[in-house]
């Protein structure tokens, strides 16, 4: 099964993802791993050293309630640390690009000084104005509450505190866990301290010295060390935390005094739901916020491969899912840094040299391919090879391409590769054709080598190294010279292309039905006439509609072979030279290539012709 | 799986009626666009795009300003466009709304120590699930047919909604 690339695997913050990205923490967990010990420890002490003796002498509802505690306690722990604490993904190259104009000052006269823009932007909320200050490095005015964790490299919704101790930030997502944890702790802490004491005093109830009672549950002992110190601070935070939930603040905005009154301004925290049990319950049980940078990968639907092409829930697949071509070169963008509009750096932003393709050229996800292919001028794109790709699931492994395509040319065209390509995609295009022909195809060419050698060895060769040296299409018109000559070399060997009798049966009606087709025209050229049947299939492959106008190889040419800007894509040009002369062939096996299927015009058959060609010329060409 | 499966084919033939239904509207690059639509991963890029901005002034839930963009000014009515935003902003107040039934939820989810979220979707995401399904139908009953393409504010994390003009390129 191919590697399927997630979201999560370019993310851009310093997050780091486990268990395929169903997990996200900090980058340093350490502290975490200390928590964890500690809770599992201590009560691990106290599940061996107190609960049997308290559920005998006192209740064995003790080791339940301890049990049920240390679940809640140890779930809402890697709930909090393991989820998505609400952060705000960067913005898109095209958002930041709108940011940058919209707060841009404009320069006015040719002051030397330059002015930055303001950084931060003020709106009202219920009457109370809030500063939005500007994240250069998510490139977003930072919602209202929201504040960029240094450590993790994110904006986070409703910043609560960045908690070393549970491994992650705390924020909108996952502050009710963390409130849950915290105070569960706090309940699990009393809880366990006050049993640990109960033990040690049963024990010394029976006029036996303390010391007695320590050699008998030393357990119980560092229970009660570690409980006793540690309980201060964890109810001295339940409680603290409970303030902020009660009155719908965060740690962040408590320690800042976002909404203490000064300087005369009266300020009030215009998040709040007004009374003490609105703010608990909204903030504790109220709606639960989704994940927007969409780390997970649990959705069924996003296993739907995207080729499909379905209008389909497909933004909310895209948000979990699988990476598209599109957005990874959307994330590659966001990743070249080169955003900044009109080449100007501002405020504190690391300054960035200008680059002459300022916003860049989108990585093609199948450029790698073209460049092991052949010598395409870099960023040069040519929309066919692209549709091929589309095609061709061996072109998307490259590192599988070019070694491996002589060695399993079957594999590759007939069924094997091909499943991945929906039936609907097939029909849409009618690929199918090409799939029938090229399996009948390709053991002909297998066979041509041996029947001539002479022609075919020298002459895609041939081709190819003089189309390096002149990079003028012209030369293909030689090439159509030498087809001439070599449908005069069919003639002389008549009985090996009978040896062939898919294609060059005599008796084949088919061939004769496009002579039938198209009486008139054969009639009316008499150059085509005084050929043999084999010529007269090749002039079937003109345009019946541009007759002359368009000879095979003039209409190959311009969309094919010249890249943008006229610049010849070598590597297709072999191709084309071998399409030329091979090729065509089969052509007249089937009527509905047979008639104008290389007219300029037809982009779409031509398409399909051009992949077929590629397909079998890179089967029996290992330097391709 | 396979319930899903039917599903998505459903849409998807749905969807193609659609499309084939305006079929004299379109011209080819609105085809085009409309193959790739959103199903090939998002807007195109390097077009001018439009982005309609939260507005805050209600507190922290989502609600997208609803002042009607001049850019748009001759490719759409101001009718069609309040109606999305606001049916967008409707969407997202019912998804945020503190009703009893999400209370219900969030207690019911912390006394199962929040190990319910493995098995089902919260009020939430199903509200979501609606918002790209409008999104989808606005795009191709009103948006596509106009070179126009929303899309989903989920996939720019709800920060605003992005309105990308297909046939102009970006300023």
């Amino acid at each position: 099964m191919p590697h399927v690339t997630r979201k999560w695997e370019l993310f851009p913050g310093r997050n780091r993802f486990c268990c395929d990205g169903r997990v996200m923490m900090a980058p340093q967990t350490g502290v975490f791993y200390v928590t964890v010990c500690l809770i599992a420890g201590t009560s691990g002490l106290f599940f061996a050293f107190d609960c049997p003796f308290l559920a005998v002498h006192i209740t064995p509802a003790i080791p339940v309630i301890g049990g049920l505690l240390f679940i809640f306690v140890m779930a809402a722990l890697f709930r909090t640390s393991f989820s998505d604490p609400g952060v705000i993904p960067r913005a898109t190259p095209d958002e930041a690009a709108y940011i940058e104009k919209q707060i841009e000052v404009p320069n006015n006269g040719n002051s030397p000084t330059y002015r930055p823009p303001p950084r931060t932007k003020e709106v009202l909320v219920r009457g109370q104005p809030v500063k939005l200050k500007y994240c250069f490095t998510c490139k977003i005015f930072r919602p209202p509450r929201a504040s960029h964790c240094s450590l993790c490299d994110n904006c986070v919704e409703r910043f609560d505190h960045h908690c070393p101790w549970v491994g992650n930030c705390v924020g909108r997502r996952n502050y009710r866990y963390f409130y849950a944890f915290i105070v569960s702790l706090a309940f699990l802490c009393v809880f366990i301290f006050a049993c640990a004491i109960t033990h040690l005093i049963m024990l010394t109830r029976d006029d036996r010295p303390f010391l007695e009672a320590v050699r008998l549950s030393p357990g119980s002992v560092v229970v009660g060390i570690v409980c006793f110190f540690s309980v201060w601070s964890i109810l001295g935070l339940a409680g603290f935390h409970t303030y902020l939930t009660t009155s719908n603040q965060t740690t962040n905005e408590d320690i800042k005094g976002s909404f203490t009154s000064k300087r005369g301004q009266e300020s009030f925290n215009p998040y709040s739901h007004g009374n003490v049990c609105g703010n608990c319950f909204y903030v504790l049980c109220g709606p639960a916020p989704p994940s927007l940078i969409g780390n997970h990968p649990l959705t069924v639907l996003a296993f739907i491969p995207s080729t499909l092409n379905l209008h389909f829930d497909l933004s909310l697949t895209d948000r979990r899912g699988i990476v598209t071509p599109e957005y990874r070169a959307e994330q590659e963008r966001i990743g070249d840094d080169n955003v900044i509009a009109n080449n100007k750096t501002y405020g504190t932003v690391k300054i960035v040299q200008p680059q002459s393709n300022g916003m860049g050229i989108p990585t093609n996800p199948g450029g790698d391919i073209t460049g092991s292919m052949n010598n395409l001028v870099p960023g040069q794109h040519s929309p066919r090879l692209e549709s091929m790709n589309g095609e061709l699931t061996l072109l998307r492994h490259p590192s599988r391409c070019p070694e491996d395509l002589p060695k399993y040319p079957r594999q590759y065209i007939n069924d094997t590769y091909v499943p991945k390509y929906p039936a609907r995609r097939c029909s849409q295009e009618s690929v199918k054709h090409i799939k029938y022909e090229t399996g009948r195809f390709n053991p002909d060419v297998h066979k041509y080598p041996y029947m001539c050698e002479e022609s075919l060895h020298k002459y895609p060769q041939r081709c190819r190294e003089e189309y390096h040296r002149c990079s003028d299409n012209n030369l293909i018109y030689d090439q159509y010279v030498e087809d001439q000559k070599y449908a005069i070399d069919l003639q002389k060997y008549p009985q090996r292309y009978s040896e062939d009798p898919l294609r060059y049966k005599s008796d084949d009606p088919k061939v004769y039905t496009d002579l039938q087709k198209f009486p008139q025209r054969y009639s009316e050229d008499p150059l085509r006439i005084s050929h043999s049947p084999h010529t007269l299939k090749y002039n079937n492959l003109r345009c019946t509609d541009h007759g002359f106008k368009y000879p095979i190889t003039k209409s190959i040419l311009p969309g094919k072979i010249l890249g943008a800007g006229g610049i010849p894509i070598i590597g297709h040009t072999a191709i084309g030279l071998v399409v030329n002369r091979f090729g065509s062939e089969p052509l007249a096996n089937d009527l509905s290539y047979a008639e104008n299927s290389f007219c300029s015009n037809e982009s779409a058959e031509e398409d399909l012709l051009n992949r077929r060609f590629i397909m079998s010329s890179m089967s029996d060409n290992d330097d391709i | 799986m396979n319930k899903i499966l039917h599903l998505a084919r459903k849409m998807f033939t749905i969807n193609k009626s659609i499309v084939k239904g305006n079929h004299t509207a379109l011209t080819p690059l609105e085809d085009m666009s409309g193959a790739r639509g959103q199903g090939g991963g998002g807007p195109p890029q390097n077009c001018l795009k439009v982005f309609i901005q939260r507005d805050y002034s209600e507190g922290t839930m989502v609600k997208f300003q609803t002042r009607f963009p001049s850019e748009l000014g001759d490719r759409l009515d101001r009718q069609s466009f309040e109606y999305t935003i606001n049916q967008l902003n409707n969407y997202f107040a019912e998804a945020e709304r503190a009703s009893c039934s999400t209370y219900c939820e969030g207690c019911l989810a912390c006394l199962t120590a929040y190990l319910i979220y493995i098995c089902t979707d919260t009020h939430y995401e199903k509200c979501l699930r609606k918002v790209a399904k409008f999104v989808n139908e606005q795009n191709d009953r009103v948006y596509r047919p106009r070179g126009l393409l929303l899309t989903d504010p989920t996939t720019r994390g709800l920060r605003l909604i992005e309105i990308s003009v297909l046939d102009r390129p970006a300023s």
